[in-house]
């Protein structure tokens, strides 16, 4: 509540810029950032310092660019204020963020994992930012759709930094041997793996069973939905229908026609990514972020490797639409300044450069137009992929059912395993409506 | 909880000597306190009474951190566990009283049931195969030629003094889809002796399988604890007494049931104690076996407790809490029953 009463000048001071800005500009595209909502504070207030948290290890150019060039630029009109990057790596980022949280500490500014944001913003670790976003003047120019999966319960509790999603890595020597395009519907997938393997003894295709984001996709391209909520705010698990069972059986096939090897059952991506470096499979879906990972365990065949969009039924499908956004974190003690920096951090021309620098893809669609992204193979697919990206449920549960309960996993291992696929479904559908609808303490 | 039992012992062992003191007939426990204040006022000599302080004075500063490092967590964790307690509970607001609703929720959750089960199960098996493996080495021990049975022993404690972590991954190394010793040796077997198809088997996704190697572990890291007590103890057991058995035509079986095993006795149910206590609370094995909270399939009642408080997503303090605490009622009944035991047999003496 204190938080609130103390953001209140502050918001009441943003709504009036934005009035002000809208009635300048009179309906037109909006130019440049010096009118933001910020715009209003008083340097002389500015913290002496801003720590931002970012995730991930550490990589120098990231660094450089968010310490100096990002930070440069804040102190050009904050030159009072020191600027703290500290990079949280994804293992284990749970346990750093419940630590501050119970200390009351923390950083100023924070990047949260856009299905993680729900979780965040009801455990109360981040700020209320609805009036500030509103006044933004790049909100607009924003993904709606990002822009939304960063709210909450009607509340704004971030805004979207950068998106990513999962593509599928193949080798691209090898199918330009055999004479075949990147494969784009489940058909072809199964005919290009098999002709990989008996080509070049590999198995063709990687499909392991702990795949949740993937199986999200290949329901998508089905037709099927993961969980739809009533108009009493209940919701309703969905992964019983015809075209999920269709999804989970396809995905299962795999493994029982000896597309993909028996060993990647009970496994995530990372067995697949090892091989892939390797030299020992075909193709496998996996983020863009997959290729780092690849060349730091082998080389030798990194420049073979080239993304595709993720193959559906018919032809792409949708992604799950992975990425993260900035927030406030709750115990800031200068949320405004906080919200200042995001700004600047996340203006069209920084999160271009972001975008860039981290191998992802920038949240405003009009960047997405750029012609690198059209030509640069390994960019386009991702670019493509991007224009199809679906987002699941926005409940703190989804997050209890996918993870504590791991229920996709359960269900595509059970299947794998032999069982009834629309049985198996029909169970832990159940069991996934029960755990979307627990009441959260 | 190995401290909290030797302390319950102290405990109990200067209660009993009071008693002792006061020549009043030790029955059942709840008259022992009046009796022994009875028996203090009745005293004339007060330098005797004076000298009885000496005992409760010296176990004192053991008490108060016993209190601090021991009792108030508890009473914490009770606490905890009565209450909505959540992340959000830990940065803003209070927690909130919830009328038992944790007991009431794992009470009636079939899952919880399953993991006790599960808990129960394990524990058994591995405290039967401990002590049943620790009493044939330690006898073993106990034929053997001194220098023969000091190299045995030896690297038994080897086995005994390896950390847990270390024991824990490399087991999970040899077990390792693919890659494992144990998979490769399986695999070079021949088939008609142990099946095909090894070198794709994942030990750690199916309960029995997983649970199998925890036990090994488990097992093969505590039995040697047990071998070592009874050898100690046979070498305290006089030869008159085999020889009389011998005389009388026992064989090695009989023997060890009418000889051996009644002078052990009271070793024997120690050990029987503390490995039920170790067993129960197994967690670090565990958590590199299952590596991670995913599969549920594997879960104890400790590692329960831990996901609910720790890992879940949010994390729910109170759950977790309600768990630990289920777990600590249950082992101080154990420990309750075994000090009954105890003082029943007047082994405490």
């Amino acid at each position: 509540m204190e938080r609130v009463e103390r953001l209140m000048p502050a918001k009441i001071a943003a709504v009036a810029a934005a009035l002000l800005f809208a009635a300048a500009c009179g309906g037109g595209a909006p130019e440049g950032g010096n009118a933001a909502a910020g715009g209003e504070l008083d340097p002389a207030d500015a913290p002496e310092n801003l720590t931002i948290w970012v995730m991930g290890s550490a990589q120098e150019p990231l660094n450089d660019f968010l310490q100096n060039e990002v930070g440069g630029q804040f102190q050009e009109t904050y030159p009072d204020t020191e600027i703290t990057v500290e990079w949280i790596p994804w293992d284990g980022y749970a346990d750093q963020f419940q630590t501050a949280l119970a200390a009351g500490e923390g950083p100023d500014i924070v990047e949260i994992g856009n299905d993680q944001n729900a979780l965040w913003a009801s455990s109360g670790a981040l700020t209320d930012i609805t009036e500030l976003v509103g006044a933004w003047d790049e909100t607009p120019n924003l993904n709606p759709e990002m822009l939304e999966y960063a709210a909450y319960d009607g509340v704004q509790y971030g805004v979207p930094w950068y998106g990513g999603v999962r593509t599928l890595w193949y080798r691209a020597d090898w199918l330009r041997e055999l004479g075949y395009e990147p494969p784009e519907t489940w058909a072809d997938v199964e005919e290009v793996a098999e002709a990989i393997e008996a080509e070049y003894d590999v198995p063709g295709f990687g499909a392991p069973s702990r795949f949740q984001n993937g199986l999200w996709s290949l329901i998508w391209s089905t037709g099927g939905e993961l969980a739809v909520q009533n108009e009493d705010g209940s919701w309703e698990g969905q992964i019983d229908s015809p075209e999920a069972v269709e999804a989970f059986e396809w995905w299962a096939s795999l493994t029982e026609s000896e597309i993909s090897p028996q060993s990647y059952v009970g496994e995530n991506e990372l067995i697949p990514l090892a091989d892939m470096a390797n030299g020992q499979l075909g193709m496998y879906i996996d983020g863009s972020w997959a290729i780092g990972q690849m060349e730091e365990q082998n080389d030798e065949f990194i420049e073979d490797l080239a993304p595709g969009v993720i193959p559906g039924r018919d032809g792409m499908a949708p992604a799950m639409a992975g990425g993260s956004n900035l927030s406030v974190w709750a115990n800031s003690a200068s949320p405004e300044f906080a919200f200042e920096f995001i700004t600047l951090l996340n203006n069209q021309e920084n999160a271009a450069r972001w975008s860039e620098l981290a191998g992802f893809f920038p949240a405003y669609p009009a960047l997405l137009e750029d012609e690198r992204y059209q030509t640069d193979p390994m960019l386009a697919a991702g670019a493509r992929q991007m224009t199809d990206v679906r987002f699941p449920p926005n409940t703190p549960n989804w997050a209890y059912a996918t993870q504590d309960l791991d229920l996709f996993h359960v269900a595509s291992l059970r299947i794998a395993e032999g069982e009834d696929a629309a049985t198996v479904l029909g169970e832990v559908n159940a069991e996934l409506t029960e755990a979307l609808n627990r009441p959260i303490e | 909880m190995a401290n909290r039992a030797n302390t319950a012992n102290t405990a109990d062992t200067a209660s009993t000597g009071a008693d002792r003191a006061g020549a009043e007939p030790r029955r059942g426990g709840p008259e022992r306190p009046a009796a022994s204040h009875r028996s203090r006022r009745e005293r004339p000599s007060s330098s005797r009474r004076r000298f009885r302080y000496g005992p409760y004075l010296l176990i004192l500063p053991s008490l108060a951190v016993l209190c601090v490092v021991l009792v108030w967590p508890i009473i914490q964790m009770v606490w905890i566990s009565l209450h909505s307690y959540t992340l959000r509970h830990l940065n803003s607001g209070s927690p909130e009283w919830n009328s038992f609703a944790h007991y009431v929720s794992i009470l009636s959750d079939g899952y919880f049931w399953r993991v006790f089960a599960n808990t129960i199960a394990v524990t058994a098996i591995m405290v039967v195969l401990t002590m049943v493996l620790g009493t044939l080495v330690g006898l073993l021990l106990h034929k053997l030629p001194r220098w023969f049975s000091t190299i045995v022993a030896v690297g038994l404690m080897l086995a005994w003094a390896t950390p847990v972590l270390t024991a824990s991954f490399v087991y999970r190394w040899m077990f390792w889809t693919e890659r494992g010793l144990v998979n490769y040796l399986l695999q070079v077997l021949p088939d008609w002796l142990v099946g095909s198809g090894w070198d794709d088997y994942n030990w750690f996704i199916d309960a029995a399988s997983l649970f199998t190697i925890l036990i090994l572990i488990v097992v093969w890291q505590s039995f040697p604890f047990v071998a070592v007590s009874v050898l100690a103890g046979l070498k305290s057991i006089p030869h008159e007494m085999y020889e009389a058995a011998r005389v009388d035509g026992a064989g090695p079986w009989r023997s060890f049931w009418s000889v051996t095993f009644p002078m052990l006795r009271p070793l024997f149910a120690l050990i029987l104690i503390l490995q039920i206590i170790w067993d129960f609370r197994v967690f670090t094995q565990l958590f590199v076996l299952a590596n991670g909270f995913q599969n549920r399939d594997v879960f104890l009642l400790s590692y329960y407790s831990y996901q609910q408080g720790f890992a879940a997503t949010p994390a729910n303090y109170g759950m977790g809490s309600a768990i630990a605490v289920i777990m600590t009622v249950l082992v101080l009944v154990i420990t309750a029953y075994h000090i009954r035991m105890m003082i029943r047999q007047g082994e405490l003496r």
